[in-house]
Parts: C-alpha cells; structure tokens; sequence
C-alpha cells in the first residue's frame, strides 16, 4: 500500500520554499524534496512536525493510497 | 545564508570529498600491491589502519565535530542517518564478500597477509563511501 502525500501543494499553498520549510522543521532541504517525491517517509516525529509546521493535520499531508 | 543552506552547500561537499576518498583509497591499493613496506607493521601500515579508522568514525558518525550543534543535527537528520545506515550495511556485505574473494583467489595465486589486509578494509570502507556519496548525491 503506497504513502501519498500532498506536502508539495500545502507548501506551495504557503508560498514555503523547501529550505524555509526545512529550516521551520529543523531538517536539510534534501529531506524535505526526498519526502515530496514520495522517496523518503519520514519518521511520525517529523510527519507531526511538518503537520504543525504547515498549520494542518498529519492526515491532511499523508494518506494511503485506496486499492 | 541561512543554516539549511550551508548545511545544504556543506552536505554537497562532503559527497564529492567522500567519493574522492574512496577513489584515492582504492588506487592506493592498486599501486601500493605487492609492496611489503606499505603493508609491513611499520609507520606506513600504522598510517593506514589510523587512515581507514578516521574514517570509519566519519561514516559511523557524520562527522562535523567542529559544527555547531544546529547544523550537525541538519546535517545528520533522519534521511542522511537511514543513508549513513544503508551505506554502511553496505560496507560490511562488501567486506564479507571481499574477504571471501581473497580467499578464493589465494588458493590459485598468492596474497600476502597485510595485501589482503588492504584489499578488504579499502574496498568495503570505499564501497561504503561511495554508497553514502550516491544516496546524499542522488536526491539533492
């Protein structure tokens, strides 16, 4: 079951870039675009730190995908 | 600039540093074969194991010690600590499989104990190396 995410449209959403993103969770900006393109998942610790980050729920950025 | 950003520009760096560490190890073997004095317990076979355990600790640890504690923890941050981990998993399936291909090929041709020595801990540290420089490197 694959992990969909919507970080980049809530990012954008925000006019964040990945490095003002980045610096507001206190990780590289290789992680942010690592978790964008759905390469990396993050940790429930940084997936609730970007959720308080961009103002939203965790769910609201990550969701699984329906089969 | 910001920390993120020289965390970024350092994170670079250290990718084409380690590649270029891996690459210089890797020659060093090349050429030094054979050589009984490179791989003697003398000053030069003591430089080696120090060379290859610094560098062990760079991998094992990310390194940065001189950093302040903001820009290492960004620059040790989850994505880089799962890579530090693959890569060195890496290394070692590396090591095991070196040291299974010296031991193959010391039943046709003869290595010496301090070549084999060599052979095995550059070319698992450099697989690491170059391990680490492709997953940082990839998704920069």
């Amino acid at each position: 079951m694959a992990l969909l995410n919507r970080l980049k449209d809530l990012r954008g959403e925000r006019d964040l870039t990945q490095a003002a993103l980045a610096d507001l969770v206190g990780v590289s900006r290789k992680t942010i675009n690592t978790v964008e393109n759905g390469v990396f998942v993050p940790s429930t610790i940084l997936a609730l730190k970007l959720a308080r980050a961009l103002g939203c729920t965790v769910e609201a950025i990550f969701s699984l995908e329906e089969e | 600039m910001t920390e993120v950003e020289r965390a970024d520009r350092m994170s670079r760096g250290g990718v084409y540093i380690k590649a270029l560490a891996a690459a210089v190890l890797l020659l060093n073997v090349w050429l030094q074969y054979g050589d009984a004095e490179y791989s003697a317990a003398g000053p030069r076979g003591g430089s080696w194991l120090v060379l290859i355990g610094l560098w062990v600790v760079v991998l094992w640890t990310g390194g940065g010690f001189m950093l302040s504690r903001r820009l290492r923890s960004l620059l040790n941050d989850e994505l880089s600590l799962q890579n530090r981990s693959r890569a060195l998993a890496f290394g070692f399936y590396a090591a095991l499989a070196l040291a299974m291909l010296v031991y193959v090929a010391n039943w046709y041709v003869p290595v010496a104990t301090g070549d084999a020595m060599k052979i095995v801990s550059a070319g698992a540290l450099s697989a690491a190396l170059l391990c680490y420089a492709w997953l940082e490197w990839r998704w920069r």
